[in-house]
């Protein structure tokens, strides 16, 4: 290594000489793009002269100059020209190459890495920090609602901090996870709350399981990217199955110290309302069921005919249960705060934001996000080494009332929530005034920090070190005093602390070699994990002085005590190698081997691995020449694998637990903690991907079309079995195979692009299609009765109806071979719950200052009704409206059966009667923002000042008369306990820039 | 200098290797305890044998009072969808309460299926340990296996843990699970002490297995084998005289054969069973059925039963609900424990045995014990066989009302059910003899078959 050090200087140094020996100058430096990353293979020139360079690995350049003074001239496909003038010796330049918009060649990030729109090789779809401002959203993930093809957001519940599911390219599991991967600027993101433990923890609330993007604040967030495809994915080997989340958050810029504020406030209304049954048409329902089976409603509540909703409460009092539930209006406040800027080589930022939101449901509710993060970076002087920390701090606090069952909205209209004697009415097992006493409490903490390290050994060969640390913790408390619960029950309070702490170490190597016209760029690197999480929970009863409930020493009893602790570790080796051949052919190639200590030795490692392949034709001569309107044009394909390991720690040991609340004869019991299976092993994915990317009159118009086929095998569920066995399932590898596949189409357009006025537009849809293609052994496999081979996973099955018998009213179901029957075949196929297709329309307005954005997203799909609890007239809960429509001997065509109070009917809630229609157009988004005249803010000494109001989840088309709450919210969610439609929300803000 | 780059990186490439497959190493849980350690350390195996015992006095029994909602003993007041359905003894295959009832039961089959198998390969317990969990185990393997097969009729026997073998499990007929349930007993009563292990009767013994045995003969129609299990456990001594009405069931009581121990002294639904006010609605209201059938002597009546006054409607009324626990929550002065076997039964089940076999004036005299108790003046001796056999179901559902389903098992053994039911409940269907076994099992088990027209 000495020799060549000595070779390197001694070089130099001729050089040197030999520059003075010819009087000529040196001119150096580094070419940036805007996040401070430095650019490679930029051409400098000096100008109406034949001097020109280009820039390394490094992005940095050396030119020497006979001509003493000029203008440099910096030039890079993608971004604006920038010239520079110089005069001598010019050393240590900085240049800030600023991105020409709305071209191919801005950046796209990708894993552990980055390349452009143009000379990607994989499916990737992004959204910028403009796209996610735009949207009044507590959850970036949100934001990302019907943006992207391939991408299926659904918001299960629309309270703050609810839930959100995201899939990326359909179902690919049965039973392991389908969340994807989430990378936060490089590091491994994984802050879930942690599932829950005997029916306790953090989701034990309305809100429902808690989206880990709820610690993220969306305006911290540049941009976010999905990579869908094989090619994109398998650097991530094991857990890019179901797609990877990358998020890098926002970074500063050298220049001038800048101050941007930013002020919201807003209100929120629930975007829809369920089609109920009112007082006269539910009475009339009620009093007709009794008459239909001869039997006289009784106020004896011994009585089987005890119909307290007809003999003893109001017959005038006529509650909109939806209204009381989830009525409200709520109100947000956003406050965020951003000091950026740097000198030269250092650069930073520190953000500071402050959200607070109430909720629409009754009684004190409140929300309360608070964060902190900054960023700092740095390079030397050589521009050698490089560093840069980042860190974010979010506090969150939910205080929410614990209504257990947003379903109480089907409560009888003249349910009267308090009898007589002024106690609370409990006859229907729930009353939203008590249950309001009942608090959830949550104190999540989340810190990301994370550190890279780079270095540049030589030109063409960088190290680079990636270090990250998250700590999350969930601390809450669910508090039930006695007046929020039914008689027979004593108060008790449940205590949650829940841990998570992971670091991540990723050393990487990246070495670079340019030929002629060529490019080979080599990545390897390791990854190390390890992950804890501890949990302690403890529930207590019995507390003489309610007020302090909050408090564990006051509980008379401690019933349940628990602590759990489980480690993760994760190892691996990764590698991949990208030949450029003249920007035109591109060739990738990627590698990874995993370890993971949830698997059983023997089974512990697993390689993954894709290629892919682009060819730009555009670039061909005889496009060129023959087809001038083209201005763009790809074709790229990919192959590969990627796995899943999605599943909980030490499933293949056998082990005893000892749970905490199962105590005897005073002894901790310990008890069997599964079904040990040291046999499983990884599940894996194959993904094809086909595309096609056109660009027409110089990319005013681009449009892109995928075809994807993802093939899952061994399948890692919690085997389903029966309880004869003991468990009701246990970790195995299902023999089966599930095929995703699916055509994306993505097509924008500037349609006008005016000095004063412009019009962009953009849209997508996505058709997918998702099918058990094989499974060993199905008919014995248990899985049959479930699925069906040839079809959809997400199938719904039931009973078929077949209508009513026109004599009797009874409904009618059909028998295996299709007619009528006295005992019905439970197992037809009814529907799936994949989306036939869906996607969005984005429509984007300028005229001078004013910017006008309209964003509307579809569904086609179906899905089981959650209102239809019992047969219409049994029991006394109200019903959807649609049941008015029942069989009468005057209307002996109608599509529901007769009332009865009797239950006889246990068909009818799984029966083709339940599943509707829920396909939805939905205003999602329309924001409107103007940017104050530079003339006015230059006399306040402001640089900036925007101001805008936005609009989310503002209308939506769909077929009322189904019995969900919502079908965005609706569809995907089994029970409609844990169920909320989004809101409506308006939010009126401010921007300025000082 | 290519090279020596590609050489370095190949090096470091090689280090980070290795470095990745040390790093893998399961790391080990803090909270759970591996099954070899389990078995090689006596009070671990203990602590894995309680467990199975405490599933049976928690869950499983509170999912038993169901059983006297269905019957005609409580009537349940609120409104939880899965409860109304044993309000009208029509259970449907999904019903939720019904799946956690055979769960529990199942759940405890396994246990003690690996328990044992754990305890055959364990070197490091003592014989006299292994023995005395071995018997335990036995016998709560019977105790769940008994109430599945007259519960639910046709179940799978299942006895080892082997997933492959116990997933695709077909179910036995009722005589070959009673075969395996006399088998059982007999082994436990030849592996168990005649002593209570620990402080109070919170664990079986021998004559816990014998009170078992006799109850699964009766069951049989085995008369004389019936008689003589209960004289055994009569005539031990141990549990008599009875204690008086109101020591019934504390903690430890005289007449307790097996008691499920209760944390806090307190029986896990007692504060669903026990109204918090006496003017308050009782979720699980006696039904007057049942209240009427105690004559107005019956002092059980007044120990056992409690009432409530309550307004429904502008109108009070008195609602009357089970009070054989009183604790509703924790109490350390007087713990309460869930009862499981106790003497009265054993004088019943003896009653029966001598009645059906020609034996009237013994049978009088052992269904006067608990009369005499209840202060009710003894039946005279001279009574016919079938007078004598009425007197016992009579008192039967008087003295165990509410326990662990028996007013349901004994209507169905004895081939009432249909006939008593139709006639208290219009929606009663001939199939409510059994319940169903639960949907998922046999979507998820496809030799399972289904219960006659559920």
């Amino acid at each position: 290594m000495k020799k060549y050090i000595l070779v390197i200087v001694l070089a130099s140094l001729c050089l040197i000489f030999k520059a003075r020996a010819q009087e000529r100058i040196k001119l150096s430096g580094t070419v940036f793009n805007h996040f401070h990353q430095p650019l490679v293979g930029v051409t400098i020139k000096i100008k109406n002269s034949n001097i020109i360079t280009t820039t390394n690995t490094n992005g940095t350049f050396n030119l020497i100059s006979s001509i003493k003074q000029g203008v440099l001239q910096f030039s890079f496909l993608g971004y604006k020209t920038s010239e520079i003038n110089f005069t001598g010796n010019t050393p240590n330049l900085m240049v800030s190459l600023e991105e020409d918009q709305n071209d191919l060649n801005e950046v796209v990030v990708i894993g552990y890495g980055q390349t452009t729109k143009k000379l990607n090789t994989g499916s990737v779809s992004s959204i910028s920090a403009k796209e996610i401002e735009h949207q009044p959203v507590t959850n970036v993930l949100s934001a990302l609602s019907g943006r992207m093809p391939g991408v299926f957001v659904q918001t299960t519940n629309g309270l703050p901090g609810g839930n959100i599911n995201i899939q990326i390219r359909g179902k690919g599991s049965i039973g392991a996870g389908t969340t994807p991967l989430y990378i936060i600027d490089g590091v491994p993101y994984d802050g879930a709350a942690p599932l829950p433990v005997n029916d306790f923890t953090v989701v034990n609330n309305i809100a429902g399981a808690s989206s880990p993007l709820n610690n993220l604040n969306p305006a911290d967030i540049a941009s976010v990217t999905v990579l869908k495809d094989a090619d994109a994915t398998a650097i991530y080997g094991s857990r890019g199955a179901n797609g990877v989340i990358l998020i890098q958050t926002k970074q500063a810029k050298a220049g001038d110290t800048k101050i941007e504020v930013n002020i919201e406030q807003g209100i929120s209304k629930i975007s829809n309302r369920p089609d109920l049954l009112k007082l006269k048409d539910y009475l009339a329902l009620r009093r007709e069921a009794f008459a239909n089976d001869n039997l006289l409603p009784s106020s004896d509540p011994l009585s089987v005919n005890y119909a307290p909703d007809l003999t003893v409460w109001s017959q005038n009092q006529d509650t909109d249960w939806v209204d009381y539930l989830f009525g409200n209006t709520a109100s947000s406040r956003d406050l965020q705060a951003r000091i950026a800027g740097g000198k030269g080589n250092t650069t930073f930022s520190v953000n500071g934001n402050y959200r607070n939101e109430d909720t629409v449901l009754p009684g004190e509710n409140n929300y309360t996000r608070g964060g902190l993060s900054f960023q700092l970076q740095h390079r030397s002087e050589n521009n050698k080494l490089s560093v840069s920390i980042s860190s974010q701090l979010t506090h969150q606090y939910n205080d929410l009332s614990n209504l257990t069952n947003s379903a109480s909205y089907l409560l009888v209209p003249n349910y009267s929530l308090y009898l007589a004697d002024g106690t609370f009415n409990w006859y229907a097992g729930t009353n939203p005034a008590a249950e309001i006493y009942a608090r959830s409490k949550t104190n999540a903490d989340n810190t990301i920090t994370s550190l890279n390290l780079s270095y540049n050994i030589l030109p063409e060969l960088n190290i680079k070190i990636d270090g990250g640390h998250t700590s999350t913790t969930y601390n809450q408390q669910l508090i039930f005093p006695n007046r929020a619960l039914a008689p027979g029950n004593i108060n008790y309070a449940q205590y949650g602390n829940n841990s998570l702490q992971s670091i991540i170490f990723e050393p990487q190597v990246n070495y670079q070699l340019t030929f002629n016209k060529a490019r080979l760029s080599f990545l390897a690197g390791a990854t190390f994990q390890k992950r804890t999480n501890d949990l302690l929970q403890i529930q207590a009863s019995n507390f003489k002085l309610e007020s302090l409930m909050e408090n564990l020493s006051s509980a008379g009893t401690i019933d349940y005590r628990s602590t759990n602790y489980t480690q993760y570790k994760y190892a691996s080796l990764f590698g991949r190698l990208t030949y450029n051949l003249d920007d035109s052919y591109i060739l990738n190639g990627t590698i990874r081997r995993d370890g993971s200590s949830r698997f059983g030795p023997g089974n512990r490692y697993g390689s993954f691995g894709a290629v892919g392949a682009t060819w730009i034709f555009s670039n061909m001569g005889f496009v060129k020449n023959n087809l001038g309107f083209l201005s763009y044009g790809k074709l790229r394909a990919s192959y590969g694998t990627t796995g899943n390991d999605q599943i909980g720690d030490y499933q293949y040991l056998s082990t005893y637990s000892s749970l905490g609340s199962n105590i005897y004869h005073d002894v901790a019991t310990m008890q069997p903690s599964r079904i040990s299976n040291d046999n499983f092993h990884w599940e894996t994915t194959r993904k094809t991907d086909l595309a096609l990317e056109l660009g027409f009159l110089k990319n005013r118009i681009t449009l892109s079309a995928d075809y994807y086929i993802s093939k899952s095998k061994d399948q890692l569920v919690y085997y389903n079995i029966p309880q004869i066995t003991g468990f009701s399932s246990y970790q195995a590898n299902l023999p089966a195979v599930i095929r995703n596949s699916g055509w994306e189409l993505a097509a924008m357009a500037d349609i006008l692009k005016k000095q004063d006025l412009s019009w962009t537009s953009s849209f997508n849809i996505t058709f997918p299609k998702n099918k058990l293609q094989s499974f060993k052994d199905f008919k014995n496999s248990g899985y049959d009765a479930e699925y069906e081979l040839g079809y959809d996973i997400t199938r719904i099955y039931g009973y078929q109806f077949l209508g009513n018998d026109p004599v009797t009213g009874k409904p009618q179901y059909a028998g295996e071979n299709g007619e009528a029957a006295e005992s019905p075949y439970f197992n037809f196929t009814l529907g799936k719950l994949t989306p036939d297709y869906y996607g969005g329309f984005s429509n984007t307005f300028n005229y001078k200052n004013i910017e006008l954005n309209v964003f509307a997203q579809f569904v086609k799909q179906v899905t089981r009704g959650h209102g239809l609890y019992t047969y219409p007239g049994t029991g006394a809960i109200n019903n959807y409206n649609i049941v008015k429509n029942r069989w009468s001997p005057d209307r002996r065509d109608a599509s529901f059966p007769k009332a009865s109070t009797i239950a006889y009917d246990v068909y009818y809630p799984s029966s083709s009667l339940n599943v509707f229609n829920t396909s939805y157009l939905r205003l999602k988004n329309v924001s409107v923002s103007y940017v104050l005249s530079e003339k006015l803010t230059e006399n306040i000494k402001v640089k900036n000042i925007r101001i805008y109001l936005q609009g989310q989840n503002l209308w939506t088309l769909w077929d009322k008369g189904t019995a969900v709450l919502d079908p965005e919210s609706g569809a995907l969610s089994s029970g409609a306990a844990r169920n909320l439609p989004p809101l409506k929300s308006f939010v009126f803000g401010l921007q300025l820039t000082l | 200098m290519r090279n020596t780059c590609i050489l370095i990186l190949l090096t470091v490439v090689m280090s980070l290797y290795t470095a990745c497959n040390k790093f893998v190493e399961p790391p080990v849980s803090k909270n759970q305890v591996e099954r070899n350690v389990v078995f090689a350390d006596s009070s671990l195996a203990t602590a894995a044998l309680l467990n199975a015992y405490f599933v049976l006095g928690t869950s499983t029994y509170i999912y038993t009072k169901n059983i006297s909602i269905y019957t005609d003993e409580y009537t349940y007041t609120s409104a939880l969808g899965s409860i109304l359905e044993y309000n009208q003894s029509r259970l449907s295959a999904d019903n939720y309460q019904n799946a956690a009832l055979w769960n529990t039961l199942y759940s405890v089959i396994y246990q003690c299926n690996a328990l044992m198998e754990g305890l055959e390969q364990s070197p490091g317990l003592s014989a006299t340990a292994k023995q005395q969990l071995f018997g335990e185990a036995l016998f709560l393997r019977a105790f769940a296996n008994f109430y599945l097969v007259n519960f639910y009729g046709h179940v799978p026997l299942i006895l080892t843990t082997n997933v492959n073998e116990n997933a695709r499990a077909f179910q036995k007929t009722q005589e070959e699970i009673d075969e395996q349930l006399i088998k059982d007993l007999q082994q436990a009563i030849l592996l168990l002490k005649p002593q209570y292990q620990g402080h109070g009767k919170v664990r079986a013994n021998n004559w816990t297995a014998k009170a078992l045995l006799a109850r699964v003969y009766l069951y049989q129609k085995r008369w004389s084998e019936a008689e003589k299990e209960a004289s055994a456990v009569i005539n031990c001594g141990l549990y008599s005289p009875l204690p008086k009405l109101e020591d019934t069931f504390l903690a430890n009581s005289r007449e307790s054969i097996l008691q499920f121990w209760a944390q806090n002294g307190c029986v896990n639904d007692a504060a669903e069973l026990i109204p918090s006010s006496f003017t308050e609605l009782p979720n699980y209201a006696m039904t007057m059925g049942l209240i009427q059938a105690f004559s107005e002597t019956d002092a059980r009546k007044d120990k056992w039963v409690s009432v409530s006054s309550v307004t429904v409607g502008g109108i009070t009324k008195p609602y009357h609900y089970p009070a054989k626990y009183k604790n509703r929550e924790a109490n350390a002065a007087s713990p309460e424990y869930v009862m499981a076997l106790r003497l009265s039964e054993q004088y019943l089940i003896r009653a029966e045995a001598f009645a059906n076999q020609g034996h009237i004036a013994d049978a009088v005299a052992d269904l006067n014990v608990t009369r005499e108790r209840a202060g009710l003046l003894p039946l005279p001796p001279e009574v016919s066989m079938w007078e004598c056999l009425n007197a016992i179901a009579e008192e039967r559902r008087l003295e165990l009302f509410g326990e662990w389903g028996h007013r349901f098992l004994d209507l169905k053994r004895t081939g009432q059910l249909n006939a008593v039911m139709t006639a208290l409940k219009t929606s009663w269907l001939p199939r409510a003899v059994s319940f169903p076994i639960p949907k998922t099992e046999i979507l998820y088990n496809s030799n399972l078959i289904q219960n006659n027209d559920y």
